[in-house]
């Protein structure tokens, strides 16, 4: 089926599978629960119709079923509900298979009997799988101590299993029960509750019912606790029903309750007696606290008279600090009748009163009864009731600050408790005002320190011996450990920093953060741990050892270092692309390089990516290549599979592609046919023409998408960036990320941008490198063709010559012989005929010397050879050989070092044949003698047999061409021979004796370089 | 018949030698030629019965001689006497009364010569 059609086809279908959507909605059915099969349904419909309209439907027809009952086993549906969806799907099938068919019976009746097959298998699976989750039950059941029952969730609620401990509750065995109706179980009057409770189950999955009555076989009644769990066993849904006596429940409770309340008596009294000291420790405590937090002395003048005023109500507080440079004593804070004193700023000198007495001596003073002191000073109207007063000094390392000053309007109001209690509140404020004193002093060197650490931009975290955050600032907080700060302070650092940042801290340098900690302390040693990946960033870590006067600290300082790390991933990349662009030049594996660059995790990381190419003959953008998957289930099975790959992207542009694979992937055939024209106007031709990189938004629905694309795309973002050369246009890259869903940050894009920069002038390399071999390989070709012709035409112009030069003297050798022939006797005839002949033959000889001169390759591949090293080497591998023929090879062969000047392979020619010569003359076996000398001119090589030897008479023909004794020799051997040597500038001899052997002498001049 | 002249026009001196020893024997009165100019030269001096013609010749091959003969003597017989069948494929050589591949044995130029000598009387008397 064509593209188009199919997808008229497929526009069909949705419409149908539209209406029959909206009929199982008017049927009940949730939208929601029909979702799947809008989706994937139509898909799955078009594939079923189209299998149904073939010839072979009966042995496909099922299975593209199965993918439907797999939705519905995806939904979670009903037997009941599965079918019912079956069955409603049949005749929309069968509404658009007639039309396929022409043939509205015949389409029934596949209809009919594929969906028979299928309800029948899908009846099948469902007992299989009840009967599996059955067998499951049963043992939990019997295992249960619980009394349990499992009931079909309707309003006959039959028992489908039950066990053991439900006879010992209800007196009823197992097999009363199961198959038959829960019902008389429950007691009469609570069957209306329990059934209410069903929907509940049904609602929730779960029902707690604090109390139920059941009966029991005998017709006695009790209550229990019941707890109902809803499971679907293959889509029914069932209620899973548990028991507990109440009564024993109930024991329980009552008995837990009256030892709690005899130990609570116990403990009653115990408590009053705590009551009263507590309430002092918490006054104490409160202004330990609050002066503790107190940032200035007037603080804790104000926090001690607050609290003082809230626990002591009964007495009139002043609270005094000394003003050493004036003697006086300051009216610093007060509760009860001090307003007005306070207003005015009351001062009293030191000389003065009992607050003058404390304050001097140091000591504390209690005065029951004021009158009868002569100490005792009235310092305004608002004590004129004063009976009782104490004062207590406030000391700071021995020296009075100030006084706690209790006044009373009772004689006889303060007890030693009260001088100890008012002691200890004199002793917190002291140790506060010490504190403050103290941290006064170093406030200004801390602010500016809390400052700067407040204003980097880094995370600071200070911790003590003991690894608690001591100081920290708000990057550190919210960065690092994302809770405010006061959930980090005082906190171990374990529990404040992220786990994840301490796994990813071992598993970068494998050392726990801890150990760190530890070494920077005790080995007051400076840390430097780089770039751990947290979370989507990096983190510089310092761990550094602050050591002060009394206290070992140590502070964490984390920078996020993403953008040099990221930066130097990215240039590391784009430079590993460079790289991998830069070293292919063959085109296909270097487009798959720049998609996988663009595709692959540890790239760019798009899920999907296209590679159109612009064809100026055309006119026209075509589709080059496309990486990624084309469907979700495909995006995810290359994912599990790359991710358990664990790959570099590296890895990904070194390993080898079956290219065919590439070209044929399901992506590719999708986008093969497109073809964008130049002349439309739409996103990528835009981007194109104006350069620039365009994000295209809902790709799927926009106008500006040429419409073959659409298909391809989906509703999330892509992202087009033109290929340009020196403003040439070289094409367009497109991406998207439909199943991550990720979008598409500006940061990917920058790097995009790069990328394309260089994929662009590697692909334009590519494409001229492309071009120059071609033309390259035409020319080759081009060549080859001629050296074929012109050699031809050699050979013809040589075969002319040949049989020229060859025929002519041949016919005049046979027209003399012929005449001889015939006229023998006449011997002036013959005589000069034979001469004749004889001329006759020099020229045929001399036409086959220019014949093998032509034929034998000239001597090429000149070289300083030492001749003495090549026959040793030839005699090694000549040797055996010679043996089976019965003759023994012997060398003597002086190493003189002298080196001639020829072609090795040629001398080996010349030997070979030499020695073969040698032993065919010796056929009943000999010696072969290789000798080798040298004079100061030449090197000589001695070949001699001990054979049968040459007639003198011919010894004078054995080098000319064609002259043989052999029945198949061809006479070209020794010819050979002696051309090759000659060449060389040496020359070839023979020496023979008819029954001793025959000797050849190689005569080859020295090479001087 | 005895005492017809033939020119053997042959460039290879012993073939030129043996075939006119051939036809002398056989009673015919022979005249040889070692190139294409020598056969024309004699032939404007000379009057001759039939041509035997080699074809392959340095200088003027008898390819060009021939029309030429068929020119200026016409009525002349000419036998073409070639080492190269192959020839016989050019329709110059259809002027040639007879095409004669060489063989090693010189009498079957001999009986060729002597077969259209004998249809040449004939024709001659007949006329």
């Amino acid at each position: 089926m064509r593209m188009s059609e199919r997808t008229l086809f497929e526009q069909d279908i949705g419409s149908l599978v539209e209406q029959w959507l909206l009929q199982m909605e008017s049927r009940g059915w949730p939208r929601e629960r029909l979702e799947p099969f809008l989706s994937v349904g139509v898909q799955v419909f078009a594939d079923l119709v189209t299998i149904l309209s073939q010839s072979d439907w009966r042995e496909n027809a099922f299975s593209a079923l199965r993918i439907w009952r797999f939705l519905a086993d995806q939904m979670n549906l009903t037997l009941k509900e599965k079918t019912d969806l079956f069955l409603s799907l049949r005749d929309y099938v069968v509404t658009v298979l007639k039309e396929r068919l022409s043939d509205e019976e015949e389409a029934r009746r596949r209809v009919e009997e594929t969906w028979k097959e299928g309800l029948l298998r899908l009846a099948e699976r469902a007992e299989v799988a009840a009967e599996s989750a059955r067998r499951r039950y049963e043992a939990l059941f019997r295992q249960s101590p619980d009394p349990c029952l499992l009931m079909e969730l309707n309003k006959r609620m039959t028992v489908v299993e039950t066990n053991e401990a439900i006879r010992k509750l209800t007196g009823y065995a197992a097999e009363e029960l199961i198959g038959r109706s829960a019902v008389p179980l429950i007691a009469e009057e609570w069957r209306d509750a329990f059934q209410n409770s069903l929907s509940e189950l049904k609602a929730t999955g779960f029902v707690h019912l604090e109390e139920l009555w059941l009966q029991h076989k005998d017709g006695s009644r009790f209550p229990v606790q019941a707890t109902g769990l809803q499971l679907l066993l293959d889509g029914h849904p069932m209620g899973l029903w548990t028991f507990r006596g109440s009564s024993l429940i109930r024991q329980i409770q009552e008995r837990l309750m009256h030892q709690m309340t005899e130990a609570t008596a116990e403990l009653k009294t115990a408590l009053e007696r705590e009551r009263y000291r507590a309430r002092q420790t918490a006054l104490i405590a409160q202004i330990a606290a609050r002066a503790l937090t107190a940032f200035n002395e007037q603080a804790v003048y104000d926090v001690a008279a607050e609290a003082l005023r809230e626990h002591l109500e009964i007495y009139d507080v002043a609270l005094f600090s000394v003003d050493k440079e004036k003697g006086e004593l300051v009216l610093r804070a007060h509760s009860g009748a001090y307003q007005r004193l306070m207003e005015e700023g009351y001062r009293q000198a030191l000389s003065e009163g009992l607050v003058g007495f404390a304050a001097r001596t140091g000591q504390p003073v209690v005065v029951n009864d004021v009158t009868q002191d002569p100490r005792y000073l009235q310092a305004g109207e608002e004590e004129k009731a004063t009976l009782s007063e104490m004062v207590v000094p406030i000391k700071v390392q021995g020296e009075v600050v100030g006084v706690v000053d209790l006044h009373s309007e009772r004689k006889d109001a303060f007890d030693e408790e009260d001088l100890n209690l008012a002691k200890t509140i004199a002793d917190q404020m002291a140790l506060a005002i010490e504190a403050i004193r103290h941290y006064e002093r170093v406030q200004m060197f801390r602010e500016l320190n809390q400052q700067i650490v407040e204003s980097l931009p880094d995370a600071v975290a200070l911790l003590d011996e003991k690894f608690r955050v001591v100081a920290v600032n708000d990057a550190f907080c919210w960065r690092i450990c994302q809770r405010a700060r006061e959930f980090v302070l005082g906190v171990s650092w374990q529990e404040v920093i992220p786990q994840d940042f301490q796994t990813s801290l071992e598993k970068t340098f494998n050392l726990t953060l801890d150990q760190v900690v530890s070494a920077a302390l005790t080995e007051n040693r400076e840390f430097f741990l780089p770039e751990i990946p947290f979370r989507d960033i990096w983190m510089d870590l310092r761990v550094i050892p602050v050591r002060g006067a009394t206290r070992k600290r140590v502070m964490l300082y984390v920078r996020d270092a993403s953008l040099r790390v990221r930066r130097i991933y990215q240039l590391q990349n784009v430079m590993e692309i460079g790289q991998a662009m830069e070293g292919t030049t063959d085109i296909d594996r270097l487009l798959y390089a720049i998609l996988t660059a663009a595709t692959a995790g540890p790239g760019l990381g798009f899920n999907r990516a296209f590679l159109f190419l612009y064809d100026r003959a055309e006119n026209v953008l075509k589709p080059a290549l496309a990486v990624g998957p084309l469907t979700a289930e495909e995006a995810y099975a290359t994912w599990a599979s790359l991710a358990a790959e664990r790959k570099t992207l590296t890895d990904f542009l070194s390993a080898s592609v079956d290219m065919d694979r590439i070209y044929n992937t399901p992506i590719m055939q999708r986008v093969r046919p497109i073809k964008i024209a130049l002349e439309d106007d739409n996103l990528l031709v835009e981007s194109l023409t104006r350069r620039q990189l365009i994000r295209i938004t809902n790709p799927i629905s926009n106008e500006k998408i040429p419409e073959s694309l659409r298909g391809v795309l989906t509703e999330h973002e892509a992202v087009c960036v033109p290929l340009v050369v020196q403003e040439e246009p070289i094409g367009i890259i497109l991406a998207d990320n439909p199943f991550s869903g990720h979008p598409i940050t500006d940061e990917s894009l920058n790097l995009l941008r790069v990328f394309t920069a260089s994929a662009s002038v590697a692909i334009r390399n590519a494409q001229l490198i492309r071009d120059l071999k071609d033309s390259l390989a035409r020319e080759q070709e081009m060549k080859q063709k001629l050296d074929l012709a012109s050699r031809l035409a050699a050979i013809g112009d040589m075969a002319t010559r040949i049989a020229h030069d060859l025929r002519n003297p041949l016919v005049s050798i046979s027209s003399l012989a012929r005449q001889v022939q015939r006229r023998v006797s006449d011997l002036n005839m013959v005589q000069r005929n034979i001469g004749l002949i004889v001329d006759e033959v020099t020229r045929l000889e001399r036409a086959l010397k220019d014949l093998l001169d032509f034929a034998v390759p000239k001597a090429s591949f000149l070289a300083p050879l030492n001749l003495a090293e090549v026959i040793k080497e030839l005699a090694e591998v000549y040797r055996p050989g010679a043996q089976v023929a019965g003759v023994e090879l012997v060398t003597e062969l002086p190493l003189d070092g002298a080196l001639v000047l020829a072609d090795r392979h040629q001398i080996e020619r010349v030997f070979f044949n030499l020695w073969n010569n040698a032993v065919e003359a010796m056929p009943e076996g000999g010696r072969l003698t290789v000798r080798l000398w040298s004079d100061h001119q030449n090197v000589y090589v001695s070949i001699s047999d001990t054979g049968q030897g040459i007639p003198p008479e011919q010894i004078n023909d054995v080098f000319k061409p064609f002259f043989t004794t052999r029945k198949n020799g061809t006479g070209l051997g020794l010819a050979i021979c002696k051309s090759i040597v000659d060449e060389h500038g040496g020359s070839l001899t023979v020496e023979s004796e008819l029954g001793k052997g025959t000797t050849f002498l190689i005569r080859l001049p020295i090479f001087r370089s | 018949m005895a005492g017809e002249r033939i020119l053997v026009v042959e460039d290879e001196d012993a073939q030129r030698l043996v075939y006119c020893e051939e036809l002398k024997a056989a009673g015919y009165e022979c005249v040889g030629a070692s190139g294409a100019q020598e056969a024309e030269e004699i032939l404007s001096k000379e009057t001759f019965d039939l041509v035997v013609l080699d074809l392959n010749m340095p200088r003027v091959s008898g390819l060009e001689l021939l029309p030429r003969i068929h020119e200026l003597h016409p009525g002349l017989v000419v036998v073409i006497h070639t080492a190269y069948s192959s020839y016989q494929e050019n329709f110059v050589t259809w002027l040639a009364d007879a095409f004669v591949t060489k063989d090693p044995d010189p009498q079957v130029l001999v009986d060729t010569v002597k077969d259209l000598l004998e249809k040449s009387r004939q024709g001659q008397k007949e006329a």
